[in-house]
């Protein structure tokens, strides 16, 4: 299952893949990073039908992930259309809100429980 | 020839000294049994108010080394003699304690000290090695020490240097303790830009001390508030010098000469004041023996008849100041006495001038005016130079001569915008001071409210004994009653009276108006730092929040990760070690790394908070530059969720650091920041289609200058409003949001603090861009 994670800091890679080292040595899930929303629009064109799940921070410089999610949820992208799951330090009601009108599939506030995400993960593989 | 040898081998001794004392490292033992002593000696009130003689006769009863020894420790830290250091050394040798090496030095400070002439150099170096000595041991108080050392820089006349190791020991003192020693500092910087002339600075270093005195040593304390108002006279500002000198005149213990210093000082501003009566009464009181067991030294008769005969002379009785003048004369001719000295001012060629001159003696009165200034000029005591120009000028103004008065009114100016042009330099510290000055005069405020408290109880317990008063006062009204067919002739005279003293009231209502503008102005500005703190604080809990994360999660995927390698070594799989090894090393960097970003936010976040110390030093513009436009960007999103904006940096590399204050640096930047994001907001609220808010920062290096460029898209500024933005109290924002003052105070910091330019160009509706260019 291929993932992709969007956030402006560069050692969320180093994190994600020592997080799921188990998974990404059996090939169950394969990470991809973007550090910005227009970076992840890019990789989203470059390669299409490939990513399953898109994890978002939502308080990044230029495009914000709320941003993102509206183009990913609006653009005319090839199917199948990936989720989306919202990541922010921010855990207000208005913003969770706002995130789940725009069409997010789910929505975590950091900091990230990883035993958490790690179970939805499987869930979203397994469904 | 023997002298010569002697003196060569008495400095080959010193230098073995030093040189075995800079290389005696106490030993950790040593340090402990030596800090466990010194938490014994509990300094307090009690032990620095000590009196010396009280301590010498408990001296006198001990027998104990180690008991005799604490005495004398303690007595150093008040007066010792040098017998008494010497004993000091033999007990510390017997008993092979470690600050023996100290006292050693000591001793061998007082025998260079008795030398003639000194050898000043040599003296100092001792004294700072023993200072060192004492550093390396513990938090050692050496105000004594640290005295002497001032003392030998003044005797140099070598200021710099003399600010230059304060300052180096105020910092390390700051650091490691204690009080005492961080108090000293700051008096002896303190007193070095007394020397200067720069008032604003030294009285905002010894407010500082003397809030640190105030928590160990009355008699210190009250010392450096004496000080303070006697500060404030010279600077020409009596109205402020007044509270200090009462205050320090009040207390009980105070020493009778300081006393008489005080009074004389109290009786020049009432003078000046043209508040001749009580004038009359301080400088009565600066002449006269406290007990009968005091007595008042010949200089401080000198120094106290001048002002007494000015008092007379203001008045109009030239017959009754005269012998006083002349006995001043007498005592000023046997004694040498210069115009100024640590008596304070001995106005007594000035005084003769504005007696001859009342007295019609017109040439004696110039050749008095021109002996005063020459004096003061020679002194280089530039505020009585002032005063005798403006004395000169008008002298000549009044005789008809104007083509003589104005060479002086001229140099009058000149020298008045010189000494404006030093204070003005200082502004920013200036704010600082008005808060500490409001500081301690609401606590000496309070000091008083408490004596008036204890006199409330003493004036009931002689109530019964007013009543009787009150009769006899009921008889004396009656007698009065008879009296007044003969008061009414002076009537007149009365009136008169009456209407100098409305004047008078006028005035005062002026003095206290200026004040209360004064204190609401401080208050703004602090209002204006506090504000901008608020802004600072949702930022930066974002920013260290982020960190944090990344510790925590990092700490734990490690524990995860020695899990594995614990597996993977009993499984004998090497490779698998390694790679677990190499991610854990990595982990541990990344904790580390994320660990310093937080720090940095919050030693940031301190520099921002904490009173400027107005300290220079190399600032990275382009680090400012960043981590001011991130923490402005997240304290507006904290506020507002839904603002976005695209922040453009385009930092110049390699960008030389600039000369600077790092908290007023960050202060403008915010500022600037804030607006700008403030700006694009309001354009953004208005609806436009299509708009994209962007703020950006740039930095360049302009020639020997370094520009910082901030700019945003937003609504722009009026033509209207341009002119106006770097006024005070300026602001477009609704009532309540702005103090108005942002912009004001980062002009000055720039401006004034830094020698740098603040600029702005802005168009209506396309934008605005600010630029600052600070020289490197």
């Amino acid at each position: 299952m291929k993932i992709l994670v969007v956030d402006d800091e560069p050692d969320v890679r180093v994190l994600f893949e020592q997080r799921f080292r188990r998974e990404i040595r059996s090939g169950e899930f394969a990470f991809s990073f973007a550090y910005s929303g227009e970076e992840a629009l890019g990789f989203l064109r470059a390669h299409p039908s490939e990513v399953v799940l898109i994890l978002s921070d939502i308080n990044m410089p230029g495009m914000s992930g709320l941003e993102l999610l509206r183009h990913v949820k609006s653009d005319p992208l090839p199917p199948p259309p990936p989720l989306v799951m919202m990541l922010t330090a921010y855990g207000d009601a208005a913003t969770k809100q706002q995130a789940e009108q725009l069409g997010a599939d789910d929505f975590l506030t950091k900091p990230v429980d990883f035993t958490a995400l790690r179970d939805k993960l499987h869930a979203i593989e397994n469904r | 020839m023997t002298t010569f040898l002697l003196r060569c081998g008495g400095g080959l001794a010193l230098l073995l000294l030093l040189g075995l004392a800079a290389q005696a490292q106490p030993s950790p033992a040593a340090k402990a049994q030596f800090q466990r002593r010194l938490r014994a000696m509990h300094f307090g009130h009690r032990f620095w108010d000590a009196p010396p003689d009280s301590l010498r006769r408990v001296l006198a009863t001990q027998r104990a080394d180690t008991l005799r020894l604490q005495t004398l420790e303690h007595l150093q830290a008040l007066y010792t003699s040098e017998a008494e250091d010497r004993e000091a050394l033999t007990l510390a040798t017997k008993l092979r304690y470690p600050e023996r090496v100290a006292l050693r030095l000591t001793v061998s400070a007082n025998q260079l000290a008795r030398a003639q002439p000194p050898n000043l150099p040599a003296i100092r170096d001792t004294l700072q090695a023993l200072v060192t000595q004492y550093d390396a041991l513990g938090a050692v108080p050496l105000v004594r020490a640290l005295a002497n050392i001032r003392s030998v820089y003044d005797q140099q006349n070598q200021p710099e240097a003399k600010r230059a190791y304060f300052q180096q020991k105020l910092a390390y003192y700051q650091q490691h303790g204690p009080v005492e020693n961080v108090a000293a500092c700051y008096r002896f910087l303190g007193s070095y830009y007394d020397s200067r002339g720069d008032y604003n600075q030294a009285i905002s270093y010894r407010l500082r001390a003397a809030e640190l005195f105030r928590t160990f040593s009355e008699a210190w304390y009250y010392n450096e508030i004496s000080v303070i108002g006697a500060e404030y006279a010279e600077w020409g500002n009596g109205a402020r010098a007044l509270p200090y000198l009462q205050q320090a005149a009040s207390w009980p213990s105070s020493d009778a000469s300081n006393e008489r210093f005080l009074n004389r000082s109290i009786a020049s501003i009432y003078l000046q004041q043209g508040r001749y009566p009580q004038a009359m009464r301080y400088a009565t009181l600066a002449l006269r023996a406290r007990s009968p067991r005091d007595t008042v030294a010949a200089y401080e008769r000198a120094l106290g008849l001048v002002p007494l005969g000015a008092v007379l002379l203001a008045q109009g009785q030239a017959a009754a100041a005269r012998p006083l003048l002349q006995q001043a004369q007498r005592l000023a001719d046997s004694l040498h006495l210069p115009l100024y000295s640590g008596g304070g001012n001995f106005e007594l060629p000035a005084t003769w001038a504005r007696y001859y001159a009342v007295t019609g003696d017109y040439a004696r009165a110039e050749a008095a005016w021109l002996a005063a200034y020459r004096q003061a000029r020679l002194e280089h005591r530039e505020p009585l130079r002032l005063a005798y120009l403006h004395g000169l000028a008008e002298f000549y103004q009044q005789r008809g001569q104007p083509a003589r008065a104005a060479p002086y009114a001229l140099a009058a100016l000149g020298l008045a915008d010189t000494l404006n042009a030093a204070q003005t330099a200082t502004r920013v510290a200036q704010y600082e001071l008005a808060q500490a000055d409001r500081a301690q005069q609401a606590r000496m405020a309070r000091l008083r409210q408490q004596q008036t408290q204890a006199a409330t109880q003493s004036r009931r317990q002689r109530r019964a004994l007013l009543w009787v008063s009150g009769g006899v006062f009921v008889l004396l009204l009656l007698a009065t009653g008879a009296f007044y067919a003969f008061l009414r002739s002076q009537r007149l005279a009365r009136l008169v009276t009456a209407q100098k003293q409305d004047l008078q009231t006028q005035r005062d209502q002026l003095d206290t108006s200026l004040t209360e503008l004064r204190q609401t102005q401080a208050q703004l500005i602090q209002k204006e730092k506090m504000a901008s703190l608020g802004e600072l604080t949702a930022g930066i809990a974002h920013e260290i929040q982020n960190p944090l994360n990344f510790v925590n999660n990092f700490a734990d995927v490690s524990a995860e990760l020695v899990n594995e390698l614990h597996a993977a070594q009993a499984a004998g799989d090497a490779a698998e070690v390694a790679a677990l090894a190499g991610d854990l090393a990595q982990n541990l960097s990344k904790i580390h790394q994320h660990g310093q970003r937080a720090s940095s936010i919050v030693r940031g976040m301190l520099e921002h908070s904490r009173a400027s110390t107005g300290e220079r030093q190399p600032v990275e513009v382009n680090a400012l530059c960043s981590e001011y436009l991130r923490l402005a960007y997240h304290g507006l999103r904290a506020k507002d969720k839904d603002f976005n904006a695209t922040l453009e940096t385009d930092l110049a590399p390699g960008l030389p650091p600039v000369n600077g204050v790092p908290g007023d640096l960050g202060r403008v930047l915010l500022n600037l920041f804030t607006n700008a994001f403030y700006a694009v907001q309001q354009r953004q609220l208005a609806g436009e289609p299509g708009y994209v808010p962007r703020v950006a920062v740039a930095t360049q290096q302009l020639g020997e200058q370094v520009e910082i460029c901030v700019s945003d898209n937003g609504t722009g500024i009026p033509d209207s409003a341009k002119a106006k933005i770097f006024q005070p109290f300026f602001t477009t924002k609704p009532t309540g949001e702005g103090t108005g003052l942002g912009l004001s105070l980062s002009y000055d910091i720039i401006t004034q603090g830094h020698g740098g330019a603040l600029t702005v160009e802005s168009q209506p509706g396309v934008g605005t861009t600010f630029r600052i260019t600070l020289p490197k």
